[in-house]
């Protein structure tokens, strides 16, 4: 089980060329934490995820 | 990490950015996040400058009812609409821009595909069912490269969003707590307005809904 606190950050990114953005509990902001949220949101197809910022929603 | 798309009561969708123009958007939710922080922020602000029905140039009352924060602060008298340092009713320095605004606003514009958003005035917009605002345009800020960002929280409301005359056809937008909206670019003098309100019990802001507008203007 996974104890470490998390934070919740909003995650800007492309998708397919589209801005759009998500929420998600992480434990730091990095751009990889963000793409691992993402992936698991959009499941493994063949959609482009670029241009990824995480950033604290207070 | 968890995926936090449905923990919260109000989180009832994922987060969405809806286009409504080439250079503007909707993004759904955005602001829920933030919401327990902004309240108590604007109860201070509102405290200093408290909420006035002001008087356009052509000598009507507004419906909403209106305060500011931030260096500089819209007031409307009959005169005409314009930006000021000092609280017309005070005196006094418009209250600081909470930092929790700010930086709500500067996410969401760079959400909206706008980095380097510096905002220095935020309206702060009351209105209560049958409270509305007419098609305008937001011209009165010196710097028309910087978007507008426009914060809804409390009962839902029709935003019109239209072209750059007053006669052009307008979407109606339908805007619930914590959406926002941001236009810049080539939609920041697009014509737009709020529907009156309609009846309603928002569970924590009551029968009202508050707009908080956040611009570049000096």
């Amino acid at each position: 089980m996974n104890t470490k606190p998390t934070t919740k950050y909003v995650i800007k990114y492309k998708l397919n060329g589209e801005r759009r953005f998500e929420f998600a509990q992480l434990e730091n902001g990095s751009d990889e934490q963000a793409l691992a949220a993402l992936k698991a949101i959009h499941g493994e197809s063949a959609d482009v995820i670029s241009d990824v910022k995480a950033s604290k929603a207070l | 990490m968890t995926l936090d798309l449905f923990a919260d009561s109000d989180l009832q969708q994922p987060g969405r950015l809806a286009p409504i123009g080439g250079q503007s958007c909707v993004l759904r939710g955005f602001a829920l996040p933030w919401v327990e922080r902004l309240l108590p922020a604007l109860v201070e602000v509102l405290v200093q400058a408290p909420f006035r029905q002001m008087v356009t140039p052509g000598g009507f009352t507004m419906s909403a009812s209106l305060s500011s924060c931030g260096t500089l602060g819209w007031t409307s008298d009959r005169d005409g609409y314009r930006y000021t340092r000092l609280d017309p009713q005070s005196g006094r320095p418009w209250p600081q821009m909470p930092e929790v605004f700010r930086q709500l606003a500067v996410d969401a514009a760079q959400t909206a595909g706008f980095e380097h958003f510096a905002p220095d005035a935020c309206l702060i917009n009351r209105y209560v069912p049958g409270a509305k605002m007419s098609l305008h345009q937001d011209r009165n800020e010196r710097d028309l490269t910087a978007p507008v960002v426009s914060v809804s929280l409390g009962l839902p409301a029709i935003f019109l969003f239209g072209g750059h005359a007053r006669s052009d056809k307008t979407q109606r937008i339908p805007l619930f707590h914590g959406d926002i909206v941001v236009w810049g670019g080539v939609d920041r003098l697009r014509f737009h307005g709020v529907l009156p309100i309609k009846q309603g019990h928002h569970p924590q802001l009551g029968a009202e809904r508050l707009n908080f507008t956040l611009r570049t203007a000096g």
